[in-house]
């Protein structure tokens, strides 16, 4: 893999600390990218270190009793398989996201963004109305340079593009945060399909994609 | 091996919970055996959780949850990926994330229980993972200072950049260089420690 989460995105993924819908798309790239792992491991290994090291709190009276009593009550509880769990590892969609768009990304309803763009808003989150934007832009298509107020990771699913930073293709991630600006564009010849988490709105550079932007919420 | 008293209070050590300990709990599932890991880990998932927000019962309750996970998938555990603490540290992370910080309806995707290769390992790896949270251990402590801290808060804190932005007074940009260097530097005293 030649594109890769910063090594900062893949600690605080390891400590717990990304939220869901970018640890969705930096699980979904390590699940390709054996570089990424090893670093994960290790980062892991950390957090295994600090748990060593955490000083002890006293448990309640008979914690480990409770603890068999709940652990026979689950062997009790039926676990049901549902659909949505059983995964396809030869699939082009990412094991970590076949549970919210399905194994196939001809699943996915696009709708009309803009010329030559269409956009996927997928639900992750029933409790907190959190979603993943899919975008699926044709051929030498250019996205309009534009920075972010927040951090933004792009996972490529299909195809590939070109920004200031290089060329990235299917299972690459770009991770761009504030500081960075940046203007993309479809090298493939093929539509390229790619999933993008923001947690702060993209501010574009020229003023009509600016009044775009907030029609298209991205 | 002796066997605890659940009445009596004893500190487990590592030492207890060794390779040959896990691959022996593993094929024969013994609750006497659990115990041991229970009294070495329980306390500590409790206290992690108490100190970053969780009131006692609740911390007991999650720690529950987590060592139940444990035994559920403890045929999942493979030492040739990583170190036994490791695996827990991941397990006891997805319950928090799912039942403290309620941030969201599903936790982390268990990438452990995705089959997922590392690079092709060298001598050095296998050296290093001979007791490596160990050497993790030694390594994290030979950080610098300001770096360490950011790990820290990280990893024990549960903070994320942009909260230990505010809690170092420095900005994000800051945060994230320190922990670039802080793993740069893990890394390679890894290699030191192994060398």
């Amino acid at each position: 893999m030649k594109n890769c989460p910063d090594l900062a995105t893949i600690i605080s993924y390891s400590s717990g600390a990304l939220s869901k819908s970018f640890a969705l798309l930096v699980s979904s790239h390590i699940e390709k990218c054996s570089h990424c792992k090893k670093n994960i491991d290790r980062c892991h290994e950390m957090g295994g270190s600090f748990l060593e090291e955490t000083e002890n709190t006293d448990l309640d009276t008979n914690s480990y009793a409770l603890f068999l009593d709940k652990l026979e009550a689950s062997k009790n509880k039926e676990t049901q398989i549902s659909e949505k769990d059983i995964f396809d590892k030869s699939s082009e969609i990412p094991v970590s996201l076949q549970r919210y768009i399905g194994r196939d990304l001809s699943s996915l309803k696009w709708s009309f963004l803009a010329p030559g763009i269409k956009k996927c808003s997928v639900k992750i989150d029933q409790k907190e109305n959190k979603h993943l934007t899919f975008l699926k832009i044709k051929s030498k298509k250019k996205i309009p340079e534009h920075s972010h107020l927040g951090s933004e990771l792009t996972l490529v699913l299909k195809g590939s593009f070109d920004d200031e930073n290089g060329r990235y293709m299917a299972g690459d991630i770009a991770d761009h945060d504030h500081t960075s600006k940046h203007e993309p564009i479809v090298t493939s010849h093929e539509d390229c399909v790619c999933v993008i988490a923001t947690d702060g709105p993209l501010i574009f550079n020229s003023f009509i994609a600016n009044i775009f932007q907030s029609i298209a919420r991205i | 091996m002796c066997y605890i008293d659940s009445c009596a209070k004893k500190y487990v050590t590592m030492v207890e919970i060794n390779k040959d300990f896990i691959k022996k709990f593993k094929a024969e599932k013994k609750k006497k055996d659990f115990e041991i890991i229970f009294n070495f880990y329980a306390p500590k998932i409790k206290s992690l959780l108490v100190r970053n927000g969780a009131d006692v019962t609740l911390a007991e309750d999650i720690m529950h949850d987590t060592m139940i996970n444990i035994w559920d998938k403890i045929h999942l555990y493979n030492p040739e990926k990583g170190s036994f603490s490791s695996w827990i540290y991941t397990i006891a992370r997805n319950n928090r994330i799912d039942l403290l910080r309620k941030k969201s309806s599903q936790p982390y995707t268990d990438i452990s229980e995705i089959d997922i290769p590392s690079d092709s390992e060298n001598s050095q790896d296998i050296v290093e993972r001979k007791s490596l949270t160990e050497q993790v251990k030694n390594a994290i402590n030979l950080l610098p200072e300001k770096q360490k801290k950011v790990i820290e808060l990280s990893f024990i804190n549960d903070m994320t950049q942009d909260e230990i932005a505010v809690e170092l007074n420095i900005p994000i940009g800051t945060v994230k260089s320190r922990m670039r260097l802080a793993y740069q530097k893990m890394k390679d005293n890894l290699k030191d420690i192994t060398a």
